[in-house]
């Protein structure tokens, strides 16, 4: 019994050491030393070269740009959700949670469907004012990049920001406010400096979100902008220069742990939580007062939510403002000369299919993981610690790993099927861990051991206690696993194979090509799959009403 | 039946129980009684195999359950939170035990019935546990542990987790319903009036040993230590300075002594009240406390020692006042003498 115990994590530990450890080993030795021994020629030569600081500036100016812009939308709705209670506020702090769990090639489709050129806005401005031209030309832009960014992070920061909000004592403002501390004094004094750990960890988190931003800026800045993650991509699969692909990933891998570790300790520390219970908060009283919650709350759902119905409609709309089914329709067809060698429409197949491997690896890998991981004689400290590391891999430098360490002997599964679940699992894995672990934990106390002494072994104990008692956090993480592996872009781009590419490779190159049909195409696909997201994430915020778990 | 040698238990150098022994014989009921973090529990959780002991040995009907596991040992536990499982109903909870041994549909129904009747829970079958009230949820912890037939039955402060008046009417269903069976039972409890109404026997732990054991009447008469002498609620212990020629010295006066006690026990009926001519002893009366037959007075002298005394709640009690000091006599025939 007690050596099966050790056994469980004796899984999940030799699939990470073989598919994450190995990959990474990879790397970095191909970074350290390209031909054998040590080199650091590689390392050096990006250090000098212009071309790669500057690739390095912008990944962090845009990092930090997003991120100031994020914390400067998130902390009014912050605000004005934790002091006030109004109708449809619950429906606010849904939706702001959404686009956590939409695959970036969604949100990217999204806003070129709102103000791209072929976007819903210039078509109506086109006809309207008889353009030729799209009059608002924001695709490879900054600010089309930064606006992406800002819609995808803001649901992270809002929720981290008003959690810690609410959790503070609103008293404490009372007592300014009876002390005489108003209007922005009242901010500058009380406020944020209350918040500063929230603020600081929200910083952190859309920091490593928009670090690591890929999908985005490969569709909506095209060739003009590369955050490193980009830059490591072209390198292997324009330039096959795998040495400073390698160097870049050294580079990127740095800056993620030491982010991660900075997030983890804060998390600790200022006991962050995403749980959302609904804030006290009280009725607004003046006419002042619900100026500004209206203002607040529909600028923001308008924010949030016409990229994504400018989508679903263009998706239904020819050029000329006709209703069409014809874009889904021809998902069937094989176009001729199209990028894709496949119908469209099996790129859905081939993503489902993945997805749920993907799905019943990472939920079997993560109860292994999680059992040991809860159970006091089961597993060394550092374990927990291991299994989240991929959290700090970035999905392009994992895929790179995947493509150097996986494609020849000891371990050749270049054309394997197994490789894209495999992939996803990792991605997915820490947030399977996330869900379960705690929910493990928080089992009540001797109802594992009760079970025993009643004749249940451990198998037996498990099955009839354990797991039907965390069947909640169980779905959590399969809805999670499913979206996440349905949606993974970066990775998927190097381990996917090319005659049979997964939903968001095949949105990624049909908004390459010209020609309306591709792009009508690519917005249905892209519908498709927001719609398979959009009912996940329904199930996590059923399933779970007064808490999610969402990085 | 149950027997327990020479028994260790520790976490890393920290010794939690040491050289336990206990001897538990068929149909008897034995109270393990000690204050909180004595090490109850854990005995507890060394029978049932959900710890290790680092030495010793435990033997269940002449076989040592070294390297049994819990699951195969067949001894009922009910703990202190009850530990019922929130996710089943009252009847799969009570048949759990069962369920786990593959006992056929029918028996388990006929055991239900039987189990029901004998917690007196019929028609609560199909309610869910977390909706149970406090006593409810101790009666189907009580029929869970029960329904596998245990070979022995350990209850861990079985009532503690009750509000007091509800805990008098269980102790003596409990009590009933052990009688009824004949089952072995260790009892754990902090509280020794407890213990004293439900046990035959009784074994005192104390930081992590056991001091003694006995029937409730030989260890409420002959209390072997101090810490045995204060947890059964006397007060009035008399430190012994030295021992001088077979008597003990204390600071009012000394006694014949057959052993080497290091303190003297002055059971009720040893003190009584008499003029300050008379007296070994006068003390100074510090407070009055109404117990309605009685008054129990607080007494304490110049040397620091404190005593509790009750007297009759007629004139005689009343005319006692705070402040004053009265004369006591000690009967030297009624005094216990107390190991450390």
């Amino acid at each position: 019994m007690r050596v099966g115990r050790h056994g469980l994590w004796f899984v999940p530990l030799v699939f990470l050491l073989i598919f994450f450890a190995y990959p990474l080993v990879s790397i970095l030795s191909l970074g350290f030393a390209p031909e054998g021994q040590l080199d650091l020629s590689g390392l050096l030569e990006i250090a000098s070269s212009s071309y790669y600081l500057q690739t390095l500036g912008f990944t962090l100016g845009q990092a930090v740009l997003s991120t100031v812009l994020t914390l400067a939308l998130a902390v009014p709705g912050a605000f004005v959700f934790t002091h006030y209670r109004f109708p449809g506020r619950g429906v606010f702090s849904a939706l702001a949670a959404l686009p956590f769990v939409l695959p970036t090639v969604v949100v990217a489709a999204a806003f070129l469907a709102l103000i791209g050129p072929r976007g819903l806005i210039n078509q109506a401005l086109m006809s309207a004012f008889n353009l030729e031209q799209a009059p608002i030309q924001l695709e490879r832009t900054l600010t089309i990049i930064l606006l992406a960014h800002v819609f995808y992070n803001y649901g992270v920061a809002f929720r981290l920001i008003s959690a810690f909000w609410a959790n503070r004592s609103l008293r404490i403002e009372e007592a300014a406010r009876m002390l005489g501390a108003r209007g922005w004094r009242l901010w500058w004094t009380i406020r944020l400096p209350i918040l500063r750990p929230a603020l600081i960890a929200a910083a952190t988190l859309v920091f490593i979100y928009t670090f690591t931003s890929f999908g985005v800026i490969v569709i909506l800045g095209g060739p003009r902008f590369a955050t490193l993650e980009v830059e490591i991509y072209r390198q292997v699969a324009n330039l096959f220069d795998l040495p400073v692909a390698a160097a870049l990933s050294v580079v990127q891998i740095a800056f993620m742990f030491v982010a991660i570790a900075v997030y983890n300790r804060l998390e600790k520390r200022a006991g962050l939580a995403l749980a959302q219970g609904a804030p006290p908060g009280r009725p607004p009283r003046t006419p002042g007062e619900w100026l500004m919650i209206i203002a607040n709350q529909s600028i923001v759902a308008l924010f949030l939510i016409a990229p994504l119905l400018s989508l679903v409609a263009r998706s239904l709309t020819t050029p000329q403002g006709d209703f069409t089914l014809s874009y889904y329709t021809g998902l069937g067809n094989n176009l001729r000369g199209s990028v894709l060698s496949v119908p469209p429409l099996q790129a859905v197949g081939t993503s489902l299919a993945i997805a749920v491997a993907a799905t019943a690896l990472s939920l079997i890998l993560g109860l292994m993981a999680a059992r040991a991981l809860t159970q006091r004689s089961g597993a060394p400290a550092w374990l927990e610690t291991f299994f989240m590391l991929p959290l700090a891999t970035s999905a392009v430098v994992l895929g790179f790993g995947f493509n150097i360490a996986l494609d020849s002997p000891p371990l050749n599964l270049r054309t394997s099927v197994v490789l894209l679940p495999i992939a996803h699992t990792l991605v997915a894995l820490p947030f399977v861990l996330r869900s379960i672990v705690p929910a493990l934990r928080s089992l009540p106390r001797h109802v594992e051991e009760a079970a025993q002494v009643l004749g249940a072994n451990a198998l037996m104990t498990f099955w009839h206690v354990q797991l039907p008692l965390i069947s909640r956090a169980l779905a959590v993480a399969a809805v999670f696993a499913f979206t996440m592996s349905m949606g993974e872009f970066g990775a998927s781009l190097f381990v996917a194979r090319p005659n049979n590419p997964t939903l968001p490779i095949a949105i990624f190159r049909l908004l390459g090509q010209p020609g309306e049909a591709n792009y009508g195409r690519a917005l249905a696909l892209s519908s498709i799959l927001l719609l398979v997201c959009a009912i996940g994430f329904a199930l996590i915020e059923r399933t779970q009403p007064d808490s999610d778990r969402m990085p | 039946m149950l027997s327990i040698r020479s028994l260790a238990f520790a976490v890393g150098d920290r010794t939690i129980l040491h050289d336990i022994d206990l001897e538990i014989d068929r149909g008897e009921i034995v109270a393990l009684i000690g204050p909180s973090g004595s090490g109850k529990s854990t005995l507890l959780r060394l029978i049932a195999g959900l710890e290790r002991p680092t030495a010793g040995d435990i033997l269940l009907d002449g076989q040592s359950l070294a390297g049994v596991p819990p699951h195969a040992r067949n001894i009922g536990l009910m703990f202190q939170d009850y530990a019922l499982f929130p996710h089943l109903t009252v009847a799969q909870n009570i048949l759990f035990g069962l369920k786990m041994r593959g006992t056929p549909q029918a028996d388990k129904q006929e055991r239900l019935e039987e189990l029901l009747a004998l917690v007196n829970l019929r028609g609560f079958e199909r309610r869910r546990v977390t909706h149970l009230s406090g006593g409810e949820q101790q009666r189907v912890a009580l029929a869970r542990s029960l329904a596998p037939q245990p070979r022995l039955l350990m209850l861990d402060e079985p009532l503690g987790a009750l509000d007091a008046a509800l805990r008098q009417r269980l102790l003596s269903e409990l009590k009933t319903i052990l009688r009824s069976l004949g089952l072995t039972t260790l009892y754990v409890t902090h509280d020794q009036s407890e213990a004293f109404d439900i046990a035959d026997r009784i074994a005192v732990i104390n930081a992590g040993k056991i001091e003694q054991s006995g029937t409730p009447e030989a260890i409420y008469k002959q209390p072997r230590t101090v810490f045995i002498a204060r947890f059964l609620g006397f007060t009035n212990i008399l430190p012994v300075e030295r021992i001088e020629g077979g008597h003990a010295v204390t600071a009012l006066g000394s006694y014949p002594v057959e052993g080497q006690p290091t303190a003297l026990l002055l059971a009720p009926g040893s003190i009584t009240l008499v003029n300050a001519a008379d007296a070994t002893a006068t003390m100074r009366v510090t407070d009055r406390i109404f117990e309605g037959e009685t008054y129990r007075l607080r007494l304490n002298d110049a040397n620091g020692l404190a005593f509790e005394l009750s007297m009759p709640a007629d004139d005689t009690g009343k005319q006692i006042e705070v402040g004053e000091t009265i004369g006591l006599q000690i009967d030297a025939a009624k005094l216990v003498e107390l190991e450390g």
